[in-house]
């Protein structure tokens, strides 16, 4: 692991479901031997329909669902081998933003209380200081500090996303995981929120790890983009890199499939992809994507691609590359 | 060609306890047979609001139309009875919804509600709607319709259940299709499909879609023509090319500004992105001026004195903007 490196996550596989009493056992295989790195500083994108589990991987990067393989480290703490009180202590170093702004805070509590609560629980300065760490906490993410005495209802949909920051910036975590953190909010906001991001991670060296369905917004903001389907990812490389000369079927038709906002001159038809990812329950052999992609040979049907070098640290998993 | 849809002066007001608020104030709208009409706006701005008013759904109380006409055909359907706004719905103007979960019913199967929309609307056996229904799956793109007519809902994934919904929508063969934000809880992939799907049934079928979106990357997609909503008011209308590449009210200019959009070769510079600085205003307190004043960088002082009528700038494009001389000067 390379000075460097802030996060770290190896070969991490999160399994769901086990033995039932009178059926067979059905394992949901959500995450599936996933491994990325993130530098300091930096931003990590993980792109994938649906289903795809980018969204599990981020709650285990948190601890937040049972891991089944793999380890996760956070700076020089391993984070996947914790427990009980190591583990809570940990989470000081890492934060997390989630996607519904509108159900992420709770409706009974003063905004200032839940921006306090990670500073209580974590007893980060001393007591009679905290009130006034709330008030630079509400500056820092440009909401006026009177407001800190109002309930959620009372917010936007823009501002109670603010307060997720605030809340998730209490304990001065290194690490900032984000679950689609903008998709709930009008575009308008969107930018706001997206620019008060960059810059927090400018002024903080925050680092970020994104999830995010839309492709726009994570070539806005990600030094580095990881794709994932169903479990796996299927390429990985820097920003430009990955926009600019995707690698694997599925970036491509995932990349296809933006709509483009200027006007359509009838000459581009894409090739759409169909049909819906296959179930993580029933795994096909082979590759995953074969059964949905444009291009797939016998080959990929019978035998799993490796994600390889595809030359300066693009990674991709494609028999056709090799 | 003859608009089959026309919207005049159309105002909507709802009660509330903070006062009355003006949900849409002096719509007019227009709508060819045949075209796409693209509806874009944030939430709140009443672009929602305009289609239920079409279908006759304005939840009352609290809300009411207090002024204008919606003209089908010259048959204003503000005044139409109860009785013929049945017929109209499902008949002549069907609506598709954001979520396709919420809006099928769970405890039947899909064929089943497909059929009972048409026996609803014509005079037709059960037998015979039931195969109406299997061959609107076909022509949807659900393959083994005959089988996923006897699915319920949850069986299938939420791009198939919005094929159902596109399939219900348009098996009384409407004349007008509103789409109210069709593919927003959608993978983009799903999105796409259904994108190429509503393009291909307006194009065999010759009905006319209002589009009504968040994202104008929809509209660049589908749209033939746009219309900009700004807290209840159109701002800016004109033909799809005109907005995205010309747009001339401010807000617009933000709007299609403020998106990320994917570029096919990124570089290394990375500029923040431009914000429309502020919050929606509240309607209930609007002010006598420009809804768009307060947020607007180009704003004068009459901008907050009288509120600017849309009026055309060309043959095709329209603006409610005192300043669009100055802004495009800019």
């Amino acid at each position: 692991m390379s000075e460097n490196t802030l996060l770290e996550v190896q070969d991490l596989k999160v399994h769901f479901g086990g033995k039932k009493l009178f059926r067979k056992a059905q394992i949901v295989h959500a995450v599936d031997g996933v491994s990325f790195s993130v530098p300091k500083g930096q931003t990590l994108g993980i792109v994938g329909e649906s289903g795809s589990g980018k969204t599990t991987t981020a709650l285990a990067v948190l601890r937040l669902v049972p891991i089944t393989d793999g380890t996760i480290r956070i700076g020089d703490v391993e984070i996947s081998s914790l427990e009980k009180e190591d583990l809570r202590e940990a989470r000081r170093k890492v934060q997390m933003v989630f996607q519904d702004p509108y159900s992420s805070l709770d409706p009974r509590r003063r905004v200032g209380d839940i921006v306090r609560e990670p500073l209580d629980l974590m007893n980060i300065g001393e007591e009679e200081d905290r009130d006034q760490m709330v008030h630079d906490l509400f500056v820092q993410v440009g909401l006026r500090p009177e407001l800190a005495s109002l309930f959620p209802h009372q917010f936007s949909g823009g501002q109670r996303q603010r307060i997720g920051l605030a809340r998730a910036l209490a304990t001065k975590p290194e690490l900032i995981v984000c679950d689609e953190p903008v998709s709930a909010l009008d575009v308008a906001v969107q930018a706001q929120i997206l620019n008060l991001m960059r810059k927090l991670q400018e002024d903080l060296g925050l680092t970020y790890l994104f999830i995010s369905h839309d492709l726009g917004v994570v070539q806005h903001l990600c030094d580095h983009v990881a794709v994932m389907y169903l479990g796996q990812i299927v390429e990985q490389a820097d920003r430009i890199s990955l926009f600019s000369n995707p690698q694997h079927p599925y970036t491509k038709a995932l990349l296809a499939a933006v709509p483009k906002a200027r006007p359509r001159d009838g000459t581009e038809k894409r090739v759409p992809l169909t049909g819906d990812p296959p179930s993580p329950i029933n795994l096909p052999t082979g590759c995953r994507f074969a059964g949905r992609c444009p291009v797939a040979i016998e080959k990929c049907h019978s035998i799993a691609p490796a994600l390889k070098d595809r030359g300066n640290g693009h990674l991709a998993s494609c028999h056709l590359l090799d | 060609m003859a608009a089959i849809l026309s919207i005049k002066d159309l105002v909507v007001d709802f009660k509330t306890r903070a006062g009355n608020a003006r949900v849409l104030n002096e719509i007019s709208l227009e709508l060819e047979s045949g075209e796409i009409l693209g509806i874009v706006g944030e939430s709140g701005c009443g672009k929602s609001m305009t289609a239920l008013s079409i279908m006759g759904l304005v939840p009352s109380p609290p809300g009411k139309i207090t002024n204008g006409s919606i003209s089908l055909d010259g048959e204003d359907l503000v005044q139409a009875s109860t009785a013929r706004m049945r017929q109209v719905r499902g008949g002549i103007i069907s609506m598709i919804f954001q979520e396709p979960m919420t809006s099928l019913n769970p405890v039947f199967r899909v064929g089943d509600q497909i059929a009972e929309c048409v026996l609803l609307h014509e005079d037709i056996s059960k037998a015979d709607a039931w195969a109406r229904a299997v061959e609107m799956l076909t022509k949807v793109g659900i393959p083994e319709p005959e089988i996923r007519a006897r699915a319920y809902p949850h069986e299938l994934s939420g791009g198939m259940r919005q094929r159902v919904m596109i399939a219900m929508a348009l098996s009384c063969r409407p004349r007008i299709l509103i789409a109210d934000e069709p593919t927003t809880a959608l993978d983009v992939t799903v999105q796409a499909q259904i994108f190429d799907l509503l393009n291909d049934l307006q194009r065999e079928t010759g009905t006319a879609i209002i589009m009504i979106t968040h994202d104008m990357g929809a509209i660049a997609e589908l749209a033939d023509r746009v219309a900009v909503m700004y807290a209840g008011h159109i701002i800016e209308s004109g033909k799809t090319e005109d907005i995205l590449t010309n747009p001339q009210h401010p807000y617009t200019r933000g709007l299609i500004a403020c998106v990320p959009h994917l570029e096919e070769n990124p570089t290394e510079d990375r500029p923040y992105l431009s914000e429309i600085k502020g919050v929606v205003p509240s309607l209930t307190d609007l002010g006598k001026g420009c809804a768009f004043a307060p947020r607007c960088p180009y704003k004068t002082p009459i901008c907050e004195e009288e509120r600017p009528h849309i009026e055309a700038v060309d043959k095709t494009h329209s603006v409610a903007c005192y300043n669009v001389k100055y802004v495009v000067a800019v």
